[in-house]
């Protein structure tokens, strides 16, 4: 007894007028996220192996997002941080520990002043306090020997907001490019 | 030195063209073992009133993206929870499918739980999950009991869910037959089997200055297989029907509260709901929630109550338990059982 009582295709029609309603709503971007209640339940208090769990082998999800650069740090941070110090001369870059390190540079205009700068990329995440920024500054002494002198404090901080905006300029328009 | 220049522009093109496909697949081992020890009290006669209970799972899941942006993969559950008395050490595949997905949404092929299971809201639950818990395993009489419109299970299957959308998603799935999720191909009709699974599912979720709000509605409906003719019919079960549930969750801070509602006219089991509030400080997690149902030809009416505890010690490892009280009417069977519960989950 196999009766149809019910009328098949109204269902996946009535899907398709919902799908076509909610892709209507202006300027909404579909998500391509699915989630899988069942495994969600079963880890939901964690790993025995840390947020991520255990990959056999491939990138580890955590870095898809930032996509696979083969760097330990940020890229954009990275590479930002590569851009705004080109004017000085760099004696050490470690792209996995995320260290910038540069030798002393006089700018031409203020030949008995010295500058060096280390940089350290703390995070795989663009963000803020993701950055850190020394700046050392040396004056030359009346005897012609070099002698640290204080810098102004403003100035880490000047040089760490000009890198986050590379940063993200670099971002925008690699987003924009895909 | 051509020879040379030749191997060296072989080796870097070789180099170039097989470092993308390589580097862009993640394979995922992951699983549980779940050791349970219940202790209950029931008016069936005979029962032990005590046993352990293992559960275990391996999960091994697949993930790639094309370099179109093209997302796809495998899931697959092995698990010791689909076997007989007989073989009860062996691991059988549970859920074993395969998925494309993109930004026009997501097609599931295989053994899986359909859209209307995976897109549902119901009661929070916390832990062993209470009224959604491990108590049918214990307890004969409450074999059955779930707080999901009835659907084909992991019967082989194709999904469609579309992405999510301003927080809403949606999906529909279509199994020919209900087959329990293995490579057999029912050929042919059972008594009391249903064919023609279509489960659709629709959910919202969002935040709210501190409210997160979940909603879901889903419908399925199945072709009975009564083969028999007969009057009274022989089985309550191969008939026809369709069955639709509605769910909200609000949740504030640790604090949640939600039920269901299930519908299910044109079955024995006439209709249900669940309702619970659960609260989460850190590790702590505490929860408590209600089911009920109605029936008739033989199902007879059933209150469940159910209180649950969980507490994280690490990462993975969790100690848990929940206490049942279930009631059916009409002097029917009554009882309760507490069950213990250690998680390793890797």
């Amino acid at each position: 007894m196999r009766s149809r009582r019910f009328p098949q295709a109204a269902l996946p029609a009535a899907a398709l007028l919902l799908l076509a309603t909610l892709s209507a709503c202006g300027n909404v971007r579909p998500e391509a996220n699915y989630p899988d209640p069942d495994q969600e339940r079963l880890y939901r208090y964690g790993s025995v192996l840390g947020e991520e769990g255990f990959t056999l082998f491939g990138p580890r999800r955590g870095n898809a997002n930032e996509e696979a650069t083969g760097i330990g740090v940020n890229s954009y941070l990275w590479r930002a941080s590569l851009d705004t110090l080109s004017f000085m001369p760099i004696t050490s870059a470690d792209p996995f520990g995320g260290v910038v390190l540069t030798d002393w540079f006089s700018p031409p205009e203020t030949p008995d002043e010295r500058f060096k700068v280390n940089l350290y990329i703390l995070d795989r995440q663009l963000r803020a306090d993701g950055l850190k920024v020394s700046v050392f500054k040396q004056a030359r002494a009346p005897g012609g020997e070099w002698q640290d002198a204080g810098v102004n404090e403003g100035t880490a901080r000047q040089l760490e907001d000009t890198i986050l905006t590379r940063a993200r300029q670099m971002r925008i328009a690699q987003t924009a490019a895909q | 030195m051509r020879r040379v220049l030749l191997v060296t522009t072989a080796a870097a093109a070789l180099g170039v063209f097989s470092a993308p496909a390589s580097a862009q697949l993640t394979v995922k081992l992951g699983g549980i073992v779940n050791f349970e020890a219940g202790f209950w009290d029931s008016d069936v006669e005979g029962e032990t009133g005590r046993e352990f209970r293992n559960a275990t799972e391996v999960h091994v899941n697949a993930d790639g993206k094309a370099d179109n942006g093209l997302l796809y993969g495998v899931r697959i559950e092995v698990d010791s929870f689909n076997d007989a008395p007989s073989m009860g050490t062996s691991l059988n595949y549970d859920e074993a499918n395969l998925y494309v997905a993109g930004n026009w949404g997501r097609i599931e092929l295989g053994d899986q739980d359909g859209a209307s299971d995976q897109l549902v809201v119901y009661s929070p639950l916390i832990g062993l999950g209470q009224v959604d818990g491990d108590y049918a395993y214990f307890l004969g009489s409450l074999a059955g009991v779930t707080v999901y419109a009835p659907d084909s299970g992991d019967s082989t299957k194709a999904t469609y869910l579309t992405p999510t959308l301003a927080g809403f998603r949606a999906g529909i799935s279509y199994a020919p037959e209900t087959n329990g999720g293995d490579s057999v191909v029912r050929n042919e009709p059972t008594d009391g089997s249903y064919s023609d699974w279509i489960e659709a599912g629709v959910n919202y979720s969002g935040e709210f200055s501190g409210f997160t709000v979940a909603l879901g509605a889903s419908y399925t409906q199945a072709e009975g297989n009564d083969l028999v003719d007969g009057d009274p019919p022989v089985t309550t079960a191969g008939e026809d029907f369709r069955a639709w549930q509605m769910g909200a969750q609000l949740g504030y801070g640790g604090f949640a509260v939600g039920g269901s509602y299930v519908d299910m006219e044109d079955l024995a089991l006439k209709n249900s709901w669940n309702a619970g509030i659960s609260y989460a400080t850190g590790p702590l997690g505490l929860g408590v929630s209600y089911y009920s149902h109605e029936g008739e030809a033989g199902v007879e009416d059933l209150d469940l109550i159910a209180l649950g505890v969980a507490y994280t010690l690490a990462p993975g490892l969790v100690v848990q338990a929940d206490y049942h009280k279930y009631e059916f009417s009409d002097g029917g069977d009554e009882g309760d059982i507490v069950i213990f519960s250690t998680v390793v989950a890797f």
